[in-house]
């Protein structure tokens, strides 16, 4: 396609050169990191088995995810939120109800129409359950979010059942939602327990579950937010990309 | 890389099969492909399915929860972002000729079904 001539200017011969050198480097790198064999590998899952009763969950994946590596997945979901207010979904919301732009029908299918009819509220269903059996096999409030913003890209394409974005202070609070639940919880359980996100075993499970559920609220919104704000080609913010 | 030494250890085991090898070898193939295609929709086609293939990867290597996530976002979310960007490329690249808006129209005929 002549786009991708006429696009990014190709980069030189010298700039080639240095690209190769860093990939092979990094390439050289991980491989060395694995042929080394990762140190403590064996041990880490041994950990983690006799941790899990007291993690709340059965999964060990959920466990390490939420409970013993949380403060990690807490800046995941930080990370997510400052991508959605890089690509100025943020700041862009509040115009996005009325343009011109988004009210066009996208393609008036009855086709369509009808598969966002039927599909989404299944694939709703199925994000509401990959959250809630996170707890006992493979699931959890990524995958929930990804599979319900996914709904919401499918039902962007139909005009009927366009999801309506609100103003800015409700769609706001969504986005961060997650991450501020996250940090509400790390002083809550600092009080509690006397540990930065350390939740009283006892009620563990009910924790992360509440943690979960509101990750899986932000990490739907910021990425159908962020495929909205892509999507949506407004003149006045072009230079802004 | 990963993957290789990942194969290597099923094999230990006894678990490599054809289909594996197979696997492997399509997705090396797709993304050698993806990076090579001149056309940018044909690219992000191979992309989508290099990240289909890469999750059914994962689901070989006992990582339901990374091949999940991998087809969630990877695949899907991330092939409709992909989509929507070469979409405003495009508006950008033919503004106010008879190729916007058909090429738009296309696109998003593209985008729907899936």
């Amino acid at each position: 396609m002549d786009l991708a001539e006429a696009g990014a200017a190709r980069p030189g011969r010298a700039a080639r050169i240095v690209l190769a050198v860093a990939c092979g480097t990094v390439a050289a790198v991980v491989g060395w990191a694995l042929a080394s064999g990762g140190a403590g590998r064996g041990r880490l899952a041994a950990d983690v088995r006799a941790a899990l009763p007291r993690s709340g969950v059965e999964h060990p994946v959920t466990a390490v995810l939420l409970n013993f590596r949380a403060f990690d997945t807490m800046l995941e979901l930080a990370v997510l939120l400052v991508v959605a207010i890089a690509t100025g979904a943020v700041g862009g919301i509040a115009h996005s109800g009325a343009r011109p732009e988004d009210l066009r029908p996208a393609s008036p299918s009855p086709l369509m129409d009808s598969l966002v009819h039927d599909l989404v509220p299944f694939a709703l269903l199925a994000g509401a359950y990959l959250l809630w059996v996170g707890a006992y096999a493979p699931g959890g409030a990524f995958q929930a979010g990804a599979v319900i913003a996914a709904a919401g890209v499918l039902a962007h394409f139909s005009p009927r059942f366009r999801p309506q974005v609100p103003d800015r202070w409700p769609t706001r609070a969504v986005l961060a939602l997650g991450a501020g639940a996250f940090a509400c919880a790390a002083l809550v359980a600092l009080a509690w327990t006397g540990v930065y996100l350390g939740y009283p075993p006892a009620q563990a499970g009910w924790w992360i579950l509440a943690i979960e559920a509101a990750a899986t609220l932000s990490v739907a919104a910021v990425l159908y937010v962020t495929f909205r704000a892509v999507m949506s080609a407004d003149p006045s913010r072009r230079g802004t990309q | 890389m990963r993957a290789g030494r990942r194969i290597d250890e099923a094999d230990a085991t006894g678990m490599l099969s054809l289909v594996d090898l197979l696997l492997a070898g399509t997705l090396i193939a797709v993304a050698l492909l993806t990076l090579g295609v001149r056309d940018l929709f044909a690219a992000v086609v191979l992309f989508i399915s290099n990240g289909l293939l890469l999750a059914l990867a994962w689901a070989r290597l006992g990582a339901p929860d990374v091949a999940m996530a991998e087809a969630a976002i990877g695949a899907g979310i991330t092939g409709a972002l992909v989509l929507a960007a070469l979409r405003r490329l495009q508006t950008f690249g033919s503004r106010g000729d008879e190729m916007g808006s058909g090429g738009r129209q296309g696109e998003e005929g593209h985008d729907g079904p899936r």
